[in-house]
Formats: C-alpha cells, structure tokens, sequence
C-alpha cells in the first residue's frame, strides 16, 4: 500500500482523526496546518501557555521563535530554576519545554520533581525535558522520573513540531487513564487501558504496562500472569518478563525471582526497576552483601536517583561498610545541592557518620576524613548562613576537633558559651543538632552538662519517640560507635560466663566492657549482679562493696521510665543493705 | 576522569560546536534564499558535512563503548512509522532545499506496524544513512516498511547512481573499515554493529546494500528480528 507520493517533502502519517498527511517545512506550509486541525482545533494552540527554561538566553529565544512559528501564542522565558518556579506559581502553564542542565542550582530534572510535589503542575499539562545525548546516564537517570517526553539537542523546528503533536495526542488519549490513575481506581484503569491498546497501537506498550499493573494492584496475580505469558509467547519483552519476577515476588518466591531478575538484567542493564525488584528479592533473602552490590549497579546506570543512593546508605552501614555508606551521602548531599533534597540534617548526619568512621580506619582514610568533615562544615554554614543549627553544630564541631586540655581556658570558655546558647531558641533545634551538642559534652566527659542537655531536648523531642530513644542511649553510652560494639561484644561474653555461673571469669569481661562504656546500665548491673553472685560464695567484701556501689551510682541519670530503672533500684537497694 | 568521560565530553563539546555552526549557516541561508539560491545550495552541502562529523563523533564514542562492554541498548516497543518520520524530520529543511522528495510507504499496508527496537538507536541508524544517500541522491528518497518473514523490514531505495562496487561488499571483508579509498565504510560498520544488538531467540539483526537492477539507485535495507 502506498499512502501517498507527492511532490516536495511529504510524510504520510497516522495521526488522531485517520489518516492526514503533513509536508515538512519550516515555513510551516498548509498541510502540516492540515495536520493540526485534523488532530485539535488549530486555534487551540493560542490558549495554550508554554514555559521555555535554558540556562542560555540565545537558546531560550530559537525555541520560542520555533513555538510562536508553530502556532503558540505565550511563550513564556526562564533561566533557572527559581525565575521558572516563580512563573509556575503566577501562570498556569500548559506545555513546559526545560533543559536538562540549567547552570548552578537545580537541574531540570529536579526542578519537575519540585513542582509534582508542590502541585504546581497540572494533571493535563505536559513537561518536556531536554538533553544532550551523548549523556545516557543522564538520559536514565531523567527518565526515572518519566517527563511526558524528553527532545534530545540539537532538534529543528520540524523534530519539535512532530513530538508536539504525537505529544498532545498521546495526552488527550491517556487523559482518562491517567485521571482513574490518580484517583487509584484500578478496575477503571483496567478498562481504559484495554481500550487503548485495543484502539491505539502506538501507545499499545504504555497501555500494557498499565493494565497489568492495575490487574497487580487488584490482586489478580494469575490474570496478570497469564496475560504476560501471552505477551512472552510472542517475542521477549524486557518490561513483560520484569513484571513477571515482580509478581514472584509477591507470591514470596524471592529465589525464583532473584534468579529471573538476574538474567533480565544481563539481557537488559538499563532496565531500571529490575534492579530494585531484585533488591527486593535479595533484602527478603537476607543477602545484604548483594543487596549492596545490585544497589551500586544500578546506580552506576542511573547515578540521580536519590531514593537508589539514600537506600545504598542504610545498606552500606547494616553492612559495616561504613566507608561506602559515607561515600553514598557524599553523593547523596552533591545531589542534593540547591534542591528541595538539601537539608541541614543531611549535612549533620554526614558529618556524624564520618566522624563514626574514622574510628575505625586506617590512617590515610582518617586524613581524608578530617578534610572531609572541614569540608562538608563549611559547606553547610554556605548553604545555611543564618540557621542557629547549622552555627550551633559548627561550633560544637570546633570543640570536638580541638585537641585542647580538659582545663584550657578558652577550651573551658568555649564549652560553657555553647551550653548557654543551646537553650536559646531551643524550639528551633532540629534533632541532630542537639543530639551531636549533646554528644559534645560527653565526649568533653562533661557528663552534668550533657545529661541536663538531655533532659531539657528529652522534653523538647517528646513527640518524637526515636529522637528520644536516641538521646537515651547517648546518655547511657557516650562513647564512639567502635567502641560501642567492643563493648557489645565483651557484656555478651560476660553473660554468657554468668549464665554458666562462672561469675569470676564473667566479672573480668564486665569490667572491661565498662572501661570501655562506663555509663551502660545493662553492663553496670551485669558487674554488680555478679560480683553479688560471687559474694553469696565467696563471703561479703567490703572493698568490693564500696567499689560496687560507686559504680552502680553512676546510673543516678536514670529516669523512672526506664526499662533498666526498677533493676537499678533493687540491686542498689541490696548493696546498700549489704 | 576516565577515557570514556573524556570522551564523551568531548563529543559534547564538538556536537556542541556543529549545533552553533549550523544555526549560523541557517541564518545566512535565511538573507541568501531568493537571492543567491547556488549559494544557499552549497551552505546545504557544508550543513550536510557538519551532520558527517556529527555522526563521526557518535559513531566513535559508540565504538568505544561497545568495546568497553558498557554500550546498553534499551529496547521497547514503538511505532516503526514515528522511528522514520523522527529520523526523516531533521532533515527536512535540507531536502526541502535540495528538491529531494521524501515518501514512506508501507508495501503491506501495515502502516500501524510497531517493532520491539531501540527507537533512539534506530533513528541514529536511519539518520546516518540519510546523511550520505541525501549527497547522492538525485530527486528522491523512498522508506518502505513491511514485515517480511517475520523480520521488519526498512528499505530506503535513492535515484542516485547506486553503490559503488567497493562499497556492495564492504560489510562482507574480514576488515570491513578501509583507509584506501575515500570512504571508509566506518559508518555502514556502525550501523551494521547496531543492528546485530537487535536479537530475538537466534535471530540476530543486520543490513545489506545493493542497488536496484531498473533505476540503479542504491538500496539500503536494515533488518530487524
């Protein structure tokens, strides 16, 4: 079949209303006119508002010439992130056309996550990102968080021209299913995208992917299934197969789907969410060393995704890669810059987990992580200039790099400025501030200060049950992370002697886990329950009963509330009876 | 910075470059249209040039990347018509001024025909094949798609003086790319190299050339499994 020679430039083409056929030209020519009106009422174009961001003003301007010459009447200009967003809230714009990259500051790709969640965008407009296309990863990464379509640069007037109309069309079809979409209404969702692959073969991909997923939502596995298997039967298709592991997944078959998942991803590596449906499998198989690797894969394909790298980190650190998991939020806080990602806890928590490091690396490493934390200081003092946290954390982090004598002057001066000024505006403290001010006065064995910090935040954070747990174990433990786990692992020991009553041998490993964390109220009590085991044998000392009495003291921080405290109470009870 | 970063930054860069020389060339071809039209002609040409260097780039880092493993194609379903018309529409300014005529025919009638493709790895294909037949055609360029055997099937037929010799069997050497003669065959190769990625069970994709026995013009055909 031959659908039509003619003369000059001329492509024949399905679009919307049957079939039209459209000359190329940039003088836009009466049948790509003919092309419009066949798809929308032509004249609808001059309603429609446009927003064109470039960081590049000569670059904005080609692209506005080519929209107005397209029918368009506003086209509206920015240059970056903040003027673009500014506009969004004053118009409401129909078609946005933005760059990728857009200078210092967000990029384009943040900047549509931005507005999805400020609601800036409405469900009938549609966002069309740029890039250059020799950068795939930016290209997966961006397409991660599906823009309605991407254009890659350089394009003439006429690429611009056909993604508009397939564009508009392609919304106009999906409008309703996207509607049922956003109201989760699956069994409708169902419907309509039957109807679409049924009806319109160019969106037949998107169309299945929504039907299955809306058969997945309603439970219907073997209807999902059946329907993929139908689909493989015909020829491999890399999203088909994908969605046939995930739904292993739910029927709690994670090998099953390890394994498939695996060999899709062999076939298909920029096949984005499999990697995390494998993650999936491989976290409900407890393979955390794996899940680590897959985690790194992916985001060697796709390095933006900021969800990828915040679930790397966790991951890293169940994993004791304690280096890998700060090399994730050094990332993470790159990522972050400028965006609505970027946090003065995020710096913090940073920071804190550098310094946590650096107790157990080697010396080159904990070189470069004293560069690290000045660095990542003083970014956070840039990015927040003004915030009383990020002034607060910064001085409490001079304190803890000073290697100044317990009794220096301005050590001594320094210390007592910052505890003063930790209660002011106190409302305004976020939780990591206080709990590394806290941690700076332990560390600074200051422990009045720092229990009286605690209690005065355990107020402040009284709605936040985890900060205050958190706070309760600083208190309890106010020592680095290294020496936390020797700890651990010495009081576990020690029990393990007592249970066997060999309470002698057990008091040994008690008494160097408190050498290491002389506040722990579990390793306190364990010393003192086995040195009065010991004295049911062995007779009452009184040297060891003074010596038993001045440690368990040490818990008068304890509150009523507790799971230790009625423990403490009784035990100190019988020592002093004793 | 690794090699392939280096690279890719310099592509950017170049591409970047042919971006901004080729905007200026519009413009001059906006003042000399109707006035000096050979002129205008021969800036087509230099336009076409640029595109050649353009696909150079690609077709270097693309090589670099499929020796280094780390090329990935990402295939999905998509209208075998919108893959042509997108490769097709970059150059319609050109053709427009070169009076070549451009046709998509669909030999089956399946003029809806999707493919399970890598669309962008596709249009770069096309695009590169009509960069050189645009140089050598003399009046039009015709697309037929049809689904043959079950392979899509992608012919683009030119009026030009076909192939020659040398070149009919270019991809069939044990040393397809050749520095004797002028052209090197480097862009055939690539394209040849993107249609093998194209696998379905043993199938596995490719091209041919010939040049057809009436009107002598050179044939192109890219077949996918």
């Amino acid at each position: 079949m031959i659908l039509r020679l003619a003369s000059q430039i001329l492509l024949s083409y399905r679009l919307l209303s049957g079939f039209v056929h459209f000359g190329l030209n940039l003088g836009m020519g009466a049948l790509i006119e003919e092309a419009y009106r066949s798809y929308m009422d032509f004249s609808d174009l001059k309603h429609k508002k446009v927003l064109v961001i470039d960081d590049f003003a000569n670059v904005r301007k080609a692209i506005r010439t080519m929209l107005l010459d397209l029918g368009f009447q506003t086209v509206n200009e920015a240059g970056d992130g903040n003027s673009a967003t500014k506009l969004m809230r004053e118009t409401k714009h129909d078609l946005v056309l933005c760059d990728f990259n857009l200078g210092k500051g967000r990029d384009g790709m943040r900047l549509l996550e931005e507005w999805r969640l400020l609601n800036l965008l409405a469900p009938e407009a549609l966002f069309v990102l740029i890039t250059g296309e020799t950068a795939r990863d930016i290209v997966i990464s961006a397409l991660e968080i599906e823009p309605d379509d991407y254009l890659t640069k350089p394009f003439t007037m006429e690429v611009l021209s056909i993604r508009m109309m397939r564009l508009f069309e392609r919304r106009q079809i999906m409008l309703p299913l996207l509607a049922a979409l956003d109201k989760k209404d699956w069994p409708i969702v169902a419907r309509i995208a039957r109807e679409v692959n049924d009806q319109h073969p160019r969106y037949r991909s998107a169309a299945q992917k929504y039907f299955v997923e809306a058969l997945i939502q309603q439970n219907h596995l073997t209807e999902a299934e059946s329907f993929l298997y139908g689909l493989l039967g015909k020829r491999y298709q890399c999203w088909a197969q994908t969605y046939l592991h995930r739904i292993e997944l739910l029927q709690d078959k994670p090998d099953s789907a390890e394994k498939g998942l695996k060999a899709v991803l062999q076939r298909s590596p920029n096949e984005m969410v499999a990697y995390d449906y494998l993650v999936n499998a491989l976290q409900a198989q407890d393979k955390g060393e794996e899940v680590q690797f897959w985690l790194e894969q992916a985001i060697a394909r796709a390095p933006r995704n900021i969800n990828r790298q915040q679930h790397l980190v966790a991951v890293a650190q169940e994993n004791l890669d304690l280096q890998r998991a700060n090399l994730a939020q050094r990332d993470l806080l790159n990522l972050a810059a400028d965006t609505m990602h970027e946090s003065l806890g995020r710096f913090q928590t940073y920071i804190k987990d550098l310094q946590h490091e650096a107790g157990s690396c080697d010396e080159v490493r904990r070189k470069e992580i004293q560069r690290e934390i000045t660095n990542a200081g003083k970014r956070m003092l840039e990015s927040f200039p003004s915030d009383h946290n990020a002034r607060l954390f910064s001085k409490a982090l001079q304190i803890q790099k000073s290697n100044a004598k317990s009794d220096d002057v301005r050590y001594v001066r320094s210390l007592k400025v910052l505890f003063e000024e930790s209660f002011e505006d106190i409302d305004e403290l976020i939780p990591e501030t206080a709990i590394f001010l806290a941690e700076t006065f332990y560390l600074a064995k200051r422990f009045d200060e720092g229990d009286e910090m605690v209690r005065r935040f355990k107020i402040c954070f009284s709605h936040l049950p985890q900060v205050v747990s958190t706070l309760n174990s600083l208190q309890a433990e106010p020592i680095p992370v290294s020496a936390r786990k020797e700890a651990k692992e010495l009081n576990s020991q020690g029990i393990d002697l007592y249970r066997r009553h060999e309470y002698s041998a057990s008091i040994q490993f008690f008494e160097r886990a408190i050498s290491l964390s002389p506040r722990h109220p579990g390793i306190i009590l364990n010393f003192v329950q086995s040195h009065l085991m010991q004295m049911k044998s062995d007779g009452k000392n009184r040297t060891v009963i003074e010596m038993c009495l001045d440690t368990i003291r040490r818990l008068h921080y304890l509150s009523d509330e507790h799971y230790q405290y009625e423990r403490y109470q009784k035990m100190l009870g019988n020592l002093e009876k004793l | 910075m690794d090699i392939q970063t280096i690279m890719a930054a310099t592509v950017h860069d170049v591409k970047n470059s042919l971006g901004l020389i080729d905007s200026q060339l519009n413009d001059v071809i906006k003042r000399l249209d109707g006035s000096d039209r050979d002129s205008a002609q021969e800036i087509r040409l230099i336009q076409l040039e640029c595109n050649r260097i353009n696909n150079g780039m690609v077709h270097m880092l693309g090589f670099y990347k499929l020796d280094q493993g780390t090329f990935s194609p990402s295939f999905a379903e998509a209208m075998v018509a919108d893959v042509v018309v997108d490769a097709a529409s970059r150059y319609t300014e050109m053709l427009l001024s070169l009076g070549v005529s451009l046709t998509i025919r669909f030999p089956d009638g399946d003029d809806e025909c999707i493919w399970y493709l890598d669309a962008n790895l596709i249009e770069g294909l096309l695009g590169n094949i009509l960069t050189n037949s645009i140089r050598h055609t003399k009046s039009q360029l015709i697309f037929d798609i049809a689904v043959i055997d079950g392979w899509l099937n992608i012919r683009m037929t030119d009026d030009g003086a076909g192939f020659p010799e040398a070149m009919l069997t270019i991809l069939e050497q044990p040393e397809p790319l050749s520095f004797q003669s002028g052209a090197t065959g480097l862009g055939l190769y690539f394209c040849q190299e993107i249609a093998k990625l194209h696998t379905n069970k043993e199938r596995k994709g490719f091209i041919s050339l010939s040049n057809n026995e009436q009107t002598l013009g050179a044939v192109f055909n890219l077949w996918l499994p």
